[in-house]
């Protein structure tokens, strides 16, 4: 029954024509249900993708989805496939050393390419959904005969020598060995698509529009619990354009941290070393006595907090509780403030082992986080946060 | 004099290199023994720990530091580097940039960290996926090597679980005679004379131990 009621508290406060944001972190902010879409939608309230007033929602949703699809359309383009007749010594050429030759531009996106594909085929591999085939592919992509598709552009080909053997009478024995490594995350066949290849798409994009800082490793690991609850949402609606949505969502979550990918503002007010010593004085404040056993072991933030911080915990836990953390950390008011709270409670919540523990034992503690303590999180939080001075 | 090597020893040993190559594989393999392509990526640094009984009087407890290869995290390794005694620069054998990037690699690590006495740390090259390249070893690597002090270099398949051991036996024989030498140099006058002694003897022993 609390359930229920819960689910209708939801329910009410978003068929609201204009939907009060505030009350809605409120209640966000114990969890979301995971029933009938609630999450994915309001997230998109909760990261500013969809305004407040209802009626807005599907003349922005069209615009921004019709903007992506743009994007597709002028970015993920091939060189050479648009060439008109004509006056061939214009023609751009792979050895163009012209600045505007979509070649060179091709040639250097490549790179950043390789990355966002070793990193997309590293995405939750403890559960399978990423590898599955979408049910939206990107049409023009999945029918271009692999032209267009991504990591095709990255793929390792090897020039294959072959031992030629002759063996009297003309007979040729040619032995060719080819030894490949095996890949979990294959690429699906022409037609169809797998999520990875939906998600290494948007991240292309991102970097591609966001030259100035370009991709970042991590970004993978943000983007992925975002695009894992678009693209299972019950309304198929919402379902069909998961790529779109999670594009613009991703590109707002990380307007707001993407001050810790970048390497040049660690120091500043918003960088990661900042929020870092944050995180240590909180804990001096929430509990002395394993900051000053830490302290003693040199056990600091950079070796366990860094990796904490700049993906929200998304590898700590596994998916549904990290979907679950994420409701919390959205509807936080004073963004991304409560986070600390939730990194010093996962400390002291494991205080018994850790104050016992010598430096090796705490640091492994610490970057292996025991499941059975998820639980105790947040509620701890809450209460250290209540507590603060 | 036995009681010199009647110890524990703590060795911080730093595995580094750029993105993809294995990092993470090869410490999973000689730390615990298994593979898998499933790593997720590692961001900031990783900490591992691999107990070794070398000889029946010593006892090494290895800390193995997995340091996240983007160049991101590069403001980071000043502190992730701090007490090493020891380091291993791998690469991936089927992505030649990645061999270019040794070199990098290596001066971050020779401007961040040394040995107490200002000894630069003793460092092995890894080229790391021999399951699928072995035939693609750079060709400089070896005069690489010589002109950069590399204590050694192996190409390793931490899927097939080849020259990992021998390769991380050599680098922490290399720590070993450091803090040796670093021991007999702090002692006051008075033991450095009666160490150096014993020193040469229970050195000898150690490598017939092997």
């Amino acid at each position: 029954m609390a359930y229920r009621a819960r689910l209708k508290e939801f329910e009410d406060i978003l068929q609201e024509d204009i939907v009060q944001l505030i009350k809605l972190k409120k209640l966000a902010f114990n969890g979301i249900p995971d029933d009938q879409g609630l999450r994915a939608l309001c997230w998109k309230l909760l990261l500013g993708y969809l305004p407040p007033e209802r009626e807005s929602w599907q003349s922005v949703l069209n615009r921004k989805r019709a903007l992506y699809q743009s994007f597709i359309d002028d970015l993920v383009v091939m060189p050479g496939s648009e060439e008109t007749n004509g006056d061939c010594t214009l023609l751009d050429h792979p050895l163009s050393i012209n600045p505007d030759s979509q070649w060179q531009t091709y040639f250097k996106d490549n790179e950043v390419l390789l990355q966002i594909d070793k990193d997309v085929r590293r995405l939750c591999p403890d559960i399978s959904f990423f590898q599955q085939p979408t049910d939206y592919p990107c049409n023009q992509i999945v029918n271009s005969n692999d032209v267009k598709r991504l990591h095709t552009r990255v793929q390792r080909s090897v020039l294959k020598c072959a031992n030629v053997e002759r063996k009297g009478l003309g007979i040729t024995k040619i032995a060719l060995v080819l030894k490949k490594a095996q890949e979990d995350y294959q690429p699906m066949t022409e037609g169809q698509e797998a999520h990875w290849e939906v998600v290494e798409r948007i991240l292309f994009l991102y970097a591609k529009l966001n030259p100035g800082q370009g991709y970042v490793q991590g970004m993978n690991e943000i983007i992925g619990p975002i695009y894992y609850t678009f693209a299972r949402d019950p309304d198929v609606a919402y379902r069909e354009y998961a790529e779109a949505d999670c594009f613009f969502c991703f590109t707002n979550l990380m307007s707001e941290i993407r001050d810790f990918f970048i390497k040049t503002l660690d120091s500043t007010d918003c960088g990661i070393n900042n929020m870092m010593s944050r995180l240590s004085n909180q804990l001096r404040e929430s509990d002395f006595d394993i900051w000053l056993h830490f302290q003693q072991l040199e056990l600091r933030p950079e070796y366990y907090g860094f990796r904490w911080i700049t993906l929200l915990l998304s590898q700590e836990f596994p998916l549904p509780d990290v979907l679950r953390i994420w409701d919390t950390l959205f509807s936080d008011e004073n963004r991304f403030n409560f986070l600390i709270y939730i990194c010093c409670a996962m400390i002291v919540v494991l205080k018994e082992k850790l104050i016992k523990g010598d430096f090796p034992s705490n640091l492994k503690l610490l970057q292996n986080y025991p499941p059975t303590e998820i639980p105790k999180i947040l509620p701890k939080a809450v209460e250290l946060f209540l507590q603060r001075s | 004099m036995c009681d010199l090597f009647k110890r524990e020893l703590l060795f911080k040993v730093l595995v580094i290199g750029d993105f993809g190559v294995g990092k993470t594989s090869i410490i999973k393999r000689y730390a615990e023994g298994t593979f898998s392509t499933k790593y997720k990526i590692t961001i900031g640094a990783d900490f591992a720990l691999k107990q070794i009984d070398w000889d029946s009087e010593t006892r090494i407890n290895i800390q193995l530091w997995d340091i996240a290869g983007h160049e991101r995290f590069g403001y980071l390794t000043s502190v992730y580097y701090r007490y090493a005694v020891a380091a291993a620069i791998v690469f991936d054998l089927t992505r030649p940039d990645t061999f270019v990037a040794v070199s990098k690699w290596l001066n971050d690590l020779r401007d961040k960290v040394s040995l107490p006495h200002g000894k630069p740390l003793p460092v092995i090259i890894l080229a790391n996926k021999g399951d699928v390249a072995a035939n693609k070893v750079p060709v400089q690597i070896e005069e690489f090597c010589k002109k950069n002090q590399i204590v050694s270099w192996y190409i390793t398949s931490a899927k097939e679980n080849r020259n990992i051991d021998s390769a991380m036996n050599r680098l922490i024989l290399e720590a070993l005679e450091n803090q040796r030498n670093n021991n007999l140099y702090n002692s006051d006058s008075l033991m450095l004379a009666e160490e150096a002694n014993s020193g040469t003897h229970n050195s000898s022993r150690l490598c017939c131990s092997r």
